[in-house]
């Protein structure tokens, strides 16, 4: 299909919705005057009805209490048809317990109600039950159907219980979730973040989790972490409506790391969901700051699309060591030994060079603080210039080309400079010559 | 045009020329009688960029604008406009009325001043700008033809006049080589980033 026939069928689908609009403001219209008829104040009226309506399609659809209507017809028909076969047995029974004066028809009718719901729910004092054959009968086949009935309910009863948890049916409070902090997703790492934010931040910092992760699990392992008001939402974080039940929109930052809250053992996280739920946290609110923490490195430029205003590419060291485990076992040994600082003062380092040596070669600077430290040195770290083509251009060559060039690349969104950054050269060759202020790296 | 005609092409004017300083008064005499003078309108067309020229053009009176063609990216594409790089004005005598329109660029002042000097020592050579006339202009031509028959006659005139117009092309060719550098500083920038 060619653009023009796509915008065509985007604008009809636009007119129909508009008539669609249209109609449904027609007959809502409509309703208000019709209420407006009945009730002078047509806003209450309204706001009741709707509220009716609301509980009334809850009301319809919802299994308990399709279930709870037939108990309580049962319920109902039982005390009516025993009191009337069972008359003799009940009034007996009331004259026993209470005394003659309190035998009357209200009276009988809610002891038959009191043993209709004795049995019904199994319980069974026993302290009156039908005598004749027909009440027994009646009793028999109503206990049989309560049997499948009783047992439909408590198990409806307990699937809502399930469903509502599920859906972390926690309704938060949204005056309380300002400026909060939302993780979604779920790994070992969440412990050490959250731990590292209540260092960083002693104050009732209020975090909200989403995540599949079962609730025992969540409070089991961030629950000690006092300094911080954690809230575990259950839900898929890749929703929207899960999403803006953690108040995203008014949240400080949404941090989203790799998920293995539904995985089985060896599995790896979908980093999709990642991008997903940048998606989705962007489409609530373009101001949200989104971090994505991701494993793979290919996810990155998608979540870069997405927006997300920081990607964190874990540790990309992880697979060079993995790596040279199997190569070049030794090599991961001895950089764990250097980064976790031993106790035996070994060490990376960075050292100045002293100033007499400054344009010397580096086999010179190596030999002195090797003689005089016991040092190695590694290579150097030098702060590279920042570059600047306006200043680079100056006055040279003739004003109409430069002007060219800056215009071009502003209007192309071209830096014009480049920011100064610290360089490093590694092991380099013995007549390398060291600059005035270069550092040198030492392992010491 | 009347006011015009005080400014006689002789050897005095000729003298006045960037590119002739050097001659003798005789030399200059020599070629004010080679010279055909011609006058411009505001806002004529003295040079076209890109024409094969033969001729320079000498301007005793008035202000010249140089313009050159450039690509420049626009919502359309890429398209061509043409920008001012610089005016000329001759300051004896300076010129009899303001220039038509407020000059947006340097304005360099000469006594008086040769452009199209490249046609002197090459046939084919190109214009390398436009030049428009910005006020009444009163200049000349000179022939390449003419001016090398001068100088098989008198060679000492020859020597000169190349030398300043080796100067100029020199000169250009220094900015051609910084704008060169310029040029591809700015592209492995755009590359880079």
């Amino acid at each position: 299909m060619n653009l023009t026939g796509l915008a065509n069928e985007c604008r009809f689908k636009q007119n129909e919705l508009a008539e669609h609009a249209k109609s449904l403001i027609q007959t809502a219209g409509h309703e208000e005057v019709r209420i407006q008829l009945d009730d002078n104040a047509p806003g209450k009226a309204r706001r009741a009805w709707e509220k009716f309506v609301v509980f009334y399609t809850w009301f319809r659809s919802n299994e308990l209490v399709r279930y709870a209507k037939w108990a309580f017809l049962i319920l109902l028909v039982s005390t009516v048809v025993q009191t009337i076969v069972e008359w003799d047995t009940f009034t007996g029974s009331l004259a026993d317990q209470r005394g003659p004066e309190h035998v009357t028809l209200a009276e009988t009718l809610f002891h038959a109600l009191w043993w209709s719901v004795v049995t019904f729910t199994t319980v069974g004092y026993g302290d009156v039950s039908p005598v004749t054959p027909f009440g027994k009968t009646l009793a028999m086949m109503m206990m049989l159907v309560n049997l499948g009935l009783v047992t439909v309910l408590s198990g409806t009863i307990a699937s809502l219980l399930v469903a509502r948890r599920l859906q972390g049916g926690k309704e938060l409070d949204p005056d309380k979730y300002q400026e909060h902090l939302v993780i979604c997703g779920w790994n070992a790492t969440i412990r050490d973040i959250l731990q590292s934010i209540a260092v960083d931040r002693p104050k009732n910092t209020i975090v909200v989790l989403v995540n599949e992760a079962d609730e025992d699990v969540v409070s089991r392992t961030v629950g000690d972490i006092k300094e911080l008001d954690i809230t575990h939402i259950h839900g898929n974080y890749t929703e929207e409506a899960v999403l803006r039940g953690a108040f995203i929109e008014q949240s400080r930052m949404c941090l989203i790391v790799p998920d293995e809250s539904k995985l089985q053992a060896g599995d790896k996280p979908d980093e999709q969901r990642t991008i997903l739920a940048t998606l989705t946290a962007k489409g609530i609110s373009e101001e949200l700051f989104v971090v994505a923490h991701v494993l793979s490195e290919s996810t990155v430029p998608h979540l870069k699309r997405a927006n997300a205003n920081d990607v964190v590419f874990v540790d990309p060291h992880v697979p060079f060591m993995l790596a040279n485990h199997a190569t070049k076992p030794g090599v991961p040994q001895l950089l764990r030994h250097l980064v976790e600082s031993g106790s035996d003062n070994h060490g990376l380092s960075i050292a100045d060079v002293p100033e007499e040596l400054d344009g010397q070669r580096h086999e010179l600077v190596a030999a002195y603080f090797r003689a005089t430290h016991q040092w190695v040195v590694l290579g150097y770290t030098f702060l590279q210039a920042g570059f600047d083509l306006e200043k680079q251009m100056a006055e040279s060559g003739s004003p109409l080309i430069r002007a060219m060039i800056k215009e071009q690349l502003e209007d192309a969104g071209v830096k014009l400079s480049m920011d100064e950054k610290i360089a490093v050269s590694v092991n380099p060759a013995d007549d390398f010559v060291v600059e005035s202020g270069y550092k040198a790296v030492v392992l010491t | 045009m009347a006011a015009k005609a005080h400014v006689s092409i002789d050897d005095k004017a000729i003298a006045r020329i960037n590119l002739f300083q050097g001659l003798s008064t005789k030399q200059c005499a020599q070629i004010a009688a080679v010279v055909e003078p011609i006058t411009y309108e505001p806002e004529d067309l003295i040079l076209s960029e890109g024409d094969q020229g033969d001729t320079m053009v000498l301007v005793f009176q008035g202000q010249v604008e140089v313009i050159k063609r450039v690509l420049i990216k626009a919502s359309n594409g890429i398209s061509e406009s043409k920008k001012a790089i610089i005016r000329l004005e001759t300051t004896d005598p300076p010129p009899d009325e303001n220039p038509v329109t407020m000059p947006t660029v340097h304005v360099v002042q000469l006594p008086a001043f040769g452009i199209g000097e490249f046609s002197l020592v090459s046939e084919t050579a190109i214009r390398t700008a436009t030049v428009v006339a910005m006020t009444p202009i009163v200049a000349g031509i000179i022939t390449i033809d003419a001016f090398n028959k001068l100088a098989e006659t008198d060679p000492t005139i020859a020597a000169p006049v190349f030398r300043e117009v080796a100067k100029s092309a020199v000169q250009n060719l220094a900015t051609a080589t910084q704008d060169i550098s310029n040029l591809t500083q700015a592209f492995f920038f755009a590359l880079s980033t």
